[in-house]
Formats: structure tokens, C-alpha cells, sequence
């Protein structure tokens, strides 16, 4: 696919997401609305931080938040998550893998860029599985207090739970491998960090980068 | 067997007596926490199972990696790690689901603070045994990250493996949550925990058992 394309593609997925909290809003229908606005900011995001740090995020990891925003938004104002099987688990899977690409980007920049902190490459894979599955029950927790305190229906049943957490993790364990081969066999952590532009990025975030100090 | 180093110190097994009676310390303690997995794992408890073969394994992996029994986790760590084992044995080993009122919390409590250690020991080992480096922020987080994690799958786990034989040892949602919450906490307060135990452990012991790098000293 062009890159272009990509982009339109990416374009027309958060349109669509902006129209349904329009159309939530306009019918009455506004049990959604909060999320479809806030998917919608997230999305604007990756256009933000290339604009105000040059952070760019690569072009894949932006399709793939717009993709699980748009799922997640649509999901739940069409019902979908009642109505079609697997919809809950199949858009866990999708959001815990970006959870996790995600945590390899943070975990990757503070390798680089904080001075007290070395990881061994290995451990960076090992760190994304354990971020993706630590968020994963994460977020069982708090639909299950938003369930208890707000009296939401978020959480079915235990089989439910579990089949998401199992769906987290196999996520989890797929981009962890991904990520394994591609820092030991195609970039270093640097040239990662590198090709994302944060080297500009660690000028103006000077103060963050250097938080905490050595264990010894 | 026994000798003199050049300093004039006794040595057993080319190791200073402290050294020695250190790594048996950790070692007849693990013996202890072997003999209870065992007896633990007996019952089919795929958590328990679970528990045990990861502790076991976090134990003994850096003496094979380094090809010497002296390479072996502080006493402390796996003194730590038979408490929530004694709490589940003294209980009479009951499933977590099968329990009600106060002890269904002790008990969610005791397995959340098992996984807990595994996240202590592993971050502890990581820091001792390989060129890995954290600051005390990143290493209390992942303390609690690694903890939640192994909860996580611990769970799925023990699900499948209920399905697979027909039971229903998590019995419902809630009790899974509670035990995911019970869990988030002690790993907060293991993740604090840790953060004090690398700050008051005295140099020499902290470089004897490598979470002081020489190289940085």
C-alpha cells in the first residue's frame, strides 16, 4: 500500500469516528458520545506530538491506533459488542496489541535516552509482554469498578474476563516476538529511537528524560 | 576444602565463611519451599503449580547460568517467598473459590503476595545477574508490572485448566477481581518494599551479591 493511502485510510477512519459522536449526540443516542470524542483526541495524538516534539510515530503504529479507536467506537454504538461474537475479544486483542507496541516505543525511548537505565534487548521484548498483560487486567479492574461504582454492565461473566485476559496476552506474547526479531535482527533500540525523530524530541523534554536517579 | 585467602579469612569451598554460610542459608530455605511446593502441587492446584515452578525456576537459573551453587538468590527473598506458601498450607489447601468471609481474603491476599515475590525475585535477579540497569522509579514499576502480569496469566491458566478438567476452582467473576485487586496492592507494597530493601542493604552485601556493579563502584 502507498503511504498515502495509509494516510487517507487513516483520515477517513477518524472522520468516522468524529460523525458518531455527531450523529450519537444529534439523535439523543449519547451513551457513546464521551468515547467517540475522546477516541477521536487520541487519534489527533500522533499529529500533535509530530507537530509540538517531532516525535513521528511510524505510520503503521498510527493505523493500527486509529483501527482499534475506530472498532472500539463503533463497537459500541452499534451494539456490537452485545450483538456480534467475539467482538469484545477480538477488539481486545487489537487495542492489548497496540497496548503493546505502544510500551515498546516508551520502554525504547527510556532505554535510550535515560542515563540510569540500561536494558539488555531481550528484556525489551520481555518488558512488552509484561506491560501488555499488566494493562490487560489493568483494565478488567477498572470496568469492573466502573461496574460497582457507576452500575455499568462492562463486565459479563468470568468466562468473559478470562477469554479477554487470554486474548490480551496472546497479543501481547505475538508483538513481544515481533519485537524480539526486529530489535536483535533489523535496528538497534537506537536506530529505533532514531528513525522516530525523538533525538530532536530529548532537547525539548530535557528534564523528563533525566528523571531518577541510580538505584546504587 | 577449607583454607586461607590471602587476606588471612577462612574459606570453605574458596568462599569466605560469610559467603558460604550465606548461600546455605538461601539454600536450606529453598529446600523448605521445595518440600512445600511438592506438597502443594500434590493437590492439582494449577496456580500452585504455577507458583512453584516459577520460584523454583527463578532459583535456580542463575546457579546454571554461572555453573556454581553460590550464585543463588538472597536468603531473605526466599524466606519471603515461603510465607504465602505456609499461609496456603496451613489453611488446609483449599482452592481460591472455596473460600468465604475473611479467609477468602487472607487467602487472596496470600497467593497475590506469592506472585509478588516472583516480581521482587525476578526484578532482584535481573539487577544482580545480567548487565540490566534500572533507576529506583522504573524498578518499583515494573515490580508491580511484572507482578500484575503473572496474576494475569496465572488466572488464564488456572482457567483453562478448569476447563480442561471440569472444575471450578476461581468460582466467580468477583472472586477474580477481588484477587486482581488484592494483588495490584501488594504489589504496590512490594514494589515500595523493594525500592527500601536496595536502599538499606549495606554496600559490601549489595556488592557481594551483585546488585552493586564493580565496574561502577
Amino acid at each position: 500500500m502507498r503511504r498515502q493511502t495509509v494516510v487517507y485510510v487513516i483520515w477517513i477512519l477518524q472522520l468516522s469516528i468524529l460523525a458518531l459522536a455527531v450523529v450519537g449526540l444529534a439523535t439523543g443516542n449519547a451513551t457513546w458520545v464521551p468515547a467517540g470524542v475522546v477516541s477521536f483526541v487520541i487519534t489527533l495524538l500522533p499529529a500533535i506530538l509530530e507537530r509540538r516534539v517531532n516525535v513521528v510515530l511510524p505510520l503503521w503504529l498510527v493505523l493500527w491506533i486509529v483501527v482499534s479507536l475506530f472498532l472500539h467506537a463503533t463497537g459500541g454504538y452499534f451494539g456490537f459488542y452485545d450483538s456480534v461474537p467475539y467482538w469484545d475479544h477480538i477488539t481486545h486483542a487489537i487495542s492489548s496489541s497496540l497496548v503493546a507496541a505502544l510500551g515498546f516505543i516508551v520502554v525504547v525511548t527510556i532505554d535510550v535516552f535515560v542515563e540510569s537505565i540500561r536494558l539488555p534487548r531481550p528484556f525489551l521484548a520481555v518488558f512488552v509482554f509484561v506491560f501488555a498483560v499488566a494493562l490487560g487486567v489493568f483494565w478488567e479492574i477498572m470496568e469492573y469498578a466502573q461496574d460497582w461504582l457507576i452500575g455499568t454492565r462492562l463486565q459479563y461473566n468470568l468466562d468473559d474476563t478470562m477469554i479477554d485476559l487470554f486474548f490480551d496476552a496472546m497479543a501481547g506474547l505475538t508483538v513481544a516476538i515481533g519485537v524480539f526479531v526486529y530489535i536483535m535482527f533489523y535496528k538497534s533500540p537506537e536506530e529505533f529511537v532514531g528513525s522516530m525523530g525523538i533525538i530532536d524530541a530529548s532537547q525539548k523534554l530535557g528534564p523528563l528524560m533525566r528523571f531518577g536517579r541510580k538505584t546504587h | 576444602m577449607g583454607g586461607t585467602n590471602a587476606g588471612g579469612r577462612r574459606l570453605i569451598l574458596g568462599r569466605t565463611t560469610k559467603e558460604f554460610a550465606e548461600a546455605a542459608t538461601s539454600w536450606s530455605l529453598t529446600l523448605i519451599l521445595l518440600a512445600v511446593m511438592i506438597h502443594v502441587s500434590l493437590d492439582l492446584q494449577a496456580i500452585w503449580i504455577f507458583f512453584g515452578v516459577l520460584a523454583i525456576t527463578l532459583y535456580v537459573t542463575p546457579m546454571l547460568r554461572f555453573r556454581t551453587p553460590f550464585k543463588v538468590p538472597p536468603w531473605e527473598i526466599v524466606l519471603l517467598m515461603l510465607v504465602p506458601a505456609a499461609i496456603h498450607v496451613s489453611q488446609g489447601d483449599q482452592p481460591l473459590g472455596s473460600y468465604t468471609g475473611l479467609w477468602r481474603d487472607v487467602y487472596a491476599i496470600a497467593v497475590s503476595l506469592g506472585l509478588a515475590t516472583l516480581g521482587f525475585l525476578m526484578v532482584a535477579e535481573l539487577e544482580m545477574y545480567t548487565s540490566l540497569d534500572m533507576n529506583r522509579p522504573f524498578a518499583a514499576l515494573f515490580v508491580v508490572m511484572f507482578t500484575m502480569a503473572v496474576a494475569g496469566v496465572s488466572m488464564v491458566v488456572v482457567y483453562i485448566a478448569d476447563k480442561l478438567y471440569n472444575q471450578e476452582s476461581l468460582s466467580t467473576n468477583g472472586v477474580v477481581m477481588g484477587f486482581f485487586i488484592y494483588t495490584f496492592m501488594v504489589g504496590i507494597i512490594m514494589a515500595v518494599a523493594y525500592d527500601l530493601y536496595t536502599e538499606v542493604m549495606p554496600e559490601r552485601r549489595a556488592k557481594s551479591l551483585g546488585f552493586e556493579k564493580e565496574e561502577q563502584a
